[in-house]
């Protein structure tokens, strides 16, 4: 009971001075979250490891990805049956392509790619722009003091209706993102690690190395996506043109 | 003729009025129930056929045991594998009611012309086999209107890669109205700016779309397809959706060697309930974990099992509804023919004929009208659904895609069965009338009240 005693007294003023801390603007707290896909803004490429299981099925992915802003192309790597795939997002919209097809196939963000990943969950998004920010609470994750952030989606092409944003309250990254859909059921946990700052001209910015999603209706459906040798490089628009697409197509 | 059946001749000839009244009563009853039931049971022929053969049910459906209810949700664990196909045709090859057994894989996707998107339901086939259904002397007599294309040429005669056959609803929305036929080559090439306001009008002018799904091991696959032809399935229900195309480019698209089930074709289908009980018993001898279904099945053939029985209902309660009406008629008109001939009935006892002897006589001329007049009834029947059916009047019943035409199919059956039940009806009424009347003293009879 002594030795118990010191850290009740310490839990009880942590709590008591994080409950008379007022919140911090959820807006704000949500800007400074993209800084974790801020290098994405300048163009990044990165090659991304997919690892799911779905029913008890693995299946792994290697991907290519070029990302700048709110556009990213994907390219399937292996395994070969897929290699030369692409998914190419240019703004809301998105297209699918693969070698010897005739014209890219808009599809949708929410299509599934490898299991419970689907192909937004490789893609930037901008959390500010697509969604409305609520009041920012308070919470302990993992030991590590965050902020939970409530989103809704502004508009129905946002992947996902409802997102909940947990940020570290010390580095300001997003570190868990639990999507929803209208009704407020969890369709899947996001958990985001970081792995070395990449850097940006003078600055260095924070970059995701390891992404696990889990899906809370399946506790078998799990996937990890493993962020590789990213670099800050320049991407023209043309790679984020469908039209780039079709000069794959027709040589 | 004999002496009795030319005196009945003779009697209805002496009072041609009274006669013509009842003859028209019977003629007038019959055709109309002829040719009410000639729609009717051309309807019922309608239905089967096409769910039969363009709905692809088969006389019988060979499934996985759960395959029907689970195979579009995991078809990678409900389907037929190659070896598992080989011993089901084996099964039915073996048996000589078989005609003809068809492997269908059924999936879904969506379809894109490169701007608009639509969900797709696939089902597919070997081309010779969409032959084989489209051009069956059956499908042709009984629903020529859905055997035809209403756009483009036979799919099994194309040589392009994926030749795709659209549902006529699907095409429209896909704003795809050209076929192979009328545009062979794809125009302009690859990626379409949908914000162009030219850019549908351009994606109009080829028959090239796009695939998109699922592969049954979970990939995402895209393929193009040709469009060959368009046609109508006749429900609402698949007009917007469906797309047929051969069973190897489907396969190949979802990245599978498996069917979903096999359809089979009898030559004889009558009790189809234990035909296909007993096809269950002799694939499920050979190993095989099958379930199969009869074609009047409500899981396989939720449109004839629905449609069908209300059908039914309404044709019993008009059947109802004319037969009372006919039928009074005919009582009426017998029974008063009866009343008239009050005084000769006494004549006739007076002169030493028993009782038994005029009803036989009442009972020979009541037969003789009847049959005249059920003859002029038929052929009125059969000229009325001839007329019909040259006018080609157009109906719309509810859940059908667009009109079809309003037929009338006399069938000699129905037709039979109509003819003896009002025979029955008319003598049954005259000679209970008859015996009534009989049944007096022959002085009542011959100072009877005249009801002429």
């Amino acid at each position: 009971m002594r030795t118990l005693l010191p850290a009740l007294v310490a839990l009880l003023l942590t709590l008591s001075a994080q409950a008379t801390e007022p919140p911090p603007d959820a807006n704000a707290l949500i800007l400074s979250a993209e800084r974790a896909w801020a290098a994405a803004e300048q163009g990044v490429t990165a090659q991304v490891s997919v690892s799911a299981t779905e029913k008890g099925v693995p299946r792994t992915l290697e991907l290519q990805v070029e990302a700048r802003g709110e556009n990213a192309r994907v390219e399937i790597l292996s395994p070969a049956k897929e290699a030369g795939q692409v998914l190419l997002i240019n703004g809301e919209r998105l297209w699918f392509w693969e070698p010897g097809l005739r014209r890219p196939v808009p599809i949708s963000p929410q299509r599934a790619l490898a299991g419970v990943v689907s192909i937004g969950d490789v893609m930037f998004t901008r959390l500010s722009e697509t969604y409305t920010a609520g009041t920012a609470t308070s919470q302990t994750l993992g030991g590590a003091a965050t902020w939970v952030v409530p989103l809704t989606a502004r508009s129905a092409t946002a992947p996902y209706p409802m997102v909940k944003v947990w940020i570290t309250q010390d580095t300001q990254l997003p570190v868990r993102l639990e999507l929803a859909d209208k009704g407020g059921r969890t369709l899947k946990i996001t958990e985001i690690a970081y792995g070395p700052p990449l850097t940006v001209g003078a600055e260095t910015r924070p970059f995701p190395s390891t992404v696990t999603i889990t899906d809370p209706q399946d506790p078998n459906a799990r996937a990890t996506l493993t962020w590789r040798t990213p670099k800050v490089v320049t991407l023209p628009d043309a790679r984020f043109d469908p039209a780039s697409l079709v000069v794959v197509t027709q040589p | 003729m004999t002496g009795s059946w030319r005196l009945g001749v003779r009697n209805l000839l002496r009072n041609p009025r009274r006669t013509l009244l009842a003859a028209l009563s019977v003629a007038v009853g019959s055709g109309s129930l002829i040719f009410t039931m000639g729609y009717v049971d051309h309807i019922e022929r309608y239905l089967e056929t096409t769910q039969i053969h363009l709905l692809h049910t088969g006389h019988l459906g060979v499934y996985r045991a759960a395959g029907y209810e689970q195979a579009q949700i995991r078809p990678q664990e409900h389907g037929f594998a190659p070896e598992q196909q080989a011993a089901i045709a084996a099964v039915l090859a073996a048996d000589p009611n078989v005609e003809r057994h068809i492997p269908y894989l059924v999936g879904s996707g969506m379809v894109s012309s490169g701007c608009d998107q639509l969900p797709f339901r696939a089902t597919g086939l070997p081309p010779a086999d969409l032959s084989w259904l489209y051009t069956r002397d059956v499908v042709l007599r009984e629903a020529p209107e859905l055997a035809t294309f209403v756009a483009g040429g036979a799919p099994w005669d194309s040589t392009a890669e994926a030749p795709l056959v659209l549902g006529q609803g699907l095409a429209r929305m896909l704003n795809k109205p050209l076929t192979l036929r009328e545009a062979p080559e794809a125009v302009g090439s690859g990626f379409v700016d949908c914000a162009d306001p030219s850019a549908k009008a351009s994606l109009a002018q080829d028959a090239w779309v796009q695939l998109v799904s699922e592969t049954f091991d979970g990939r995402l696959a895209a393929m193009d397809g040709q469009v060959a032809a368009h046609i109508t399935t006749g429900f609402s229900e698949y007009e917007n959706n469906t797309l047929l195309l051969p069973l190897d480019v489907l396969q190949r698209f979802y990245g599978t060697e498996l069917v979903t089930y096999t359809a089979v074709f009898l030559r004889d289908a009558e009790d189809i309930d234990a035909k296909a009980a007993d096809l269950e018993r002799r694939l499920t001898a050979a190993g095989l974990d099958i379930r199969v279904y009869p074609w009047t099945h409500p899981a396989t053939s939720p449109n004839y099992t629905s449609q069908v029985p209300l059908l039914r209902i309404i044709e019993v309660f008009i059947v109802l509804i004319m037969l009372a009406v006919v039928g009074l008629g005919i009582v009426n008109s017998m029974t008063m023919a009866i009343l008239e001939r009050r005084k000769e009935f006494g004549t006739l006892r007076a002169l030493g004929y028993t009782p038994d002897a005029i009803l036989g006589l009442v009972a020979r001329e009541t037969t003789a009208l009847v049959v005249a007049a059920l003859g002029v009834g038929a052929v009125g029947g059969v000229l009325a659904a001839l007329a019909t059916n040259a006018l080609n009047v157009r109906i719309k019943p509810p859940a059908v895609a667009g009109t079809i035409q309003f037929v009338v199919q006399p069938g000699l059956g129905t037709s039979a069965g109509i003819s003896v039940a009002i025979w029955v009806l008319a003598l049954a009424s005259t000679l209970l009338v008859a015996r009534g009347q009989l049944r007096r003293r022959i002085v009542d009879l011959l100072y009877s009240e005249d009801a002429r």
